[in-house]
């Protein structure tokens, strides 16, 4: 079972991108569950995933990097016992320090993890705010990331754009960067972010 | 910058026309945007996190609405099917820096603002319950935090 963690401050795209990896997936015939906590008591992502037809599994009402932590556990022990999915894809909410997640990983119990693989999503049409009132958890995000990817493209300025890559290799030279518009993933793009499909 | 609290408010609403079929993207774009713009006049400290909204109808027809800033525009994904007079509303509010009730309260007078002059119901069904422990926040969250440090 491969882990992909996929997160970002709230409304950077997170979503989106979960869902466009998790159709590739089932494209390549991986068996695909999806696992998103949000916040608030009524969801809003878990209900547009199964009006998709994605295989979704939810955490509301709080946050898995702190008081659904333990949950996040039994939920991913419970889905490698009833599931048997090729590839997790956990969408934390985007309030969520990705840090505290990752912490709580290790009382996982349940079959070996394949691998554990960090996307952080960076909205460039409000990094600049973002990052002067909440700079330690958009530093964390990009911290913990494998992959940094800055979505909007096609929205954002080219300036806002390079400040965010600027960002996240100020901060995590070692981590893959790209951006995209989240609409279309090139092959490439869906490659790095899933290299046991290719 | 203060130390941000973060309640979320979450809650569905069943908005209904009265008379004449209604543009409902126009109008729940109208609804979320005037509400982040209601959000920061209440306190210009606040910060926008994300304020979403998801209508279903059937055969996977969705309308997804989201803001995230009192200076943009909302987005959309979906569509209301044609000739649509009713729908069920599945609401988001999380904006930092604003108490739970505060942001219940500018939800819903914007909103009834709204249906007035657009001449349509709108009835809350049911609300989340409000966060236990009141207040989410992270070490690790807010600028003043790393200014101590």
């Amino acid at each position: 079972m491969h882990l992909l963690l996929i997160t970002g401050f709230l409304g950077s795209g997170k979503t989106t991108l979960v869902i466009r990896l998790a159709r590739a997936a089932v494209a390549h015939q991986q068996r695909t569950a999806v696992l998103v906590n949000e916040i608030g008591e009524i969801g809003i992502d878990n209900q547009l995933m199964r009006q998709l037809d994605l295989n979704v599994w939810e955490l509301l009402g709080g946050c898995i990097c702190c008081t659904l932590s333990g949950d996040l556990v039994s939920t991913l022990q419970q889905l490698d016992r009833d599931y048997q999915p090729d590839l997790v894809l956990l969408e934390p909410s985007g309030a969520a320090d990705p840090a505290g997640v990752l912490r709580a990983l290790p009382y996982y119990q349940g079959a070996p993890l394949d691998s554990i693989r960090k996307i952080a999503i960076l909205d460039p049409l409000r990094l600049g705010f973002l990052y002067e009132v909440m700079t330690p958890l958009i530093t964390s995000t990009i911290e913990q990331a494998d992959l940094v990817l800055v979505s909007k493209c096609d929205l954002a300025s080219p300036d806002e754009i390079a400040f965010a890559r600027q960002t996240a290799q100020d901060v995590k030279p070692q981590a893959g960067l790209f951006q995209t518009d989240l609409q279309d993933l090139s092959p490439e793009l869906i490659a790095a972010m899933l290299p046991w499909l290719s | 910058m203060a130390e941000l609290n973060l309640e979320p408010y979450t809650l569905s609403q069943n908005w209904r026309s009265l008379d004449e079929p209604v543009e409902w993207q126009r109008l729940l774009a109208e609804y979320l945007e005037s509400l982040a713009q209601s959000c920061v006049s209440a306190s210009p400290a606040c910060v926008v996190g994300h304020i979403k909204a998801l209508a279903l109808f059937p055969d996977n027809a969705y309308l997804q609405i989201s803001v995230v800033s009192p200076t943009r525009p909302a987005s959309m994904q979906g569509s209301v099917p044609s000739g649509c007079r009713q729908l069920s509303l599945s609401l988001n509010v999380i904006v930092y820096g604003l108490e739970y009730e505060q942001i219940e309260t500018l939800t819903n007078e914007t909103a009834l603002r709204l249906a007035q002059r657009w001449k349509v119901e709108v009835q809350t069904e049911k609300t989340g319950t409000r966060p236990i422990s009141g207040h989410h926040e992270h070490p690790n969250h807010s600028d003043k935090e790393r200014k101590h440090e």
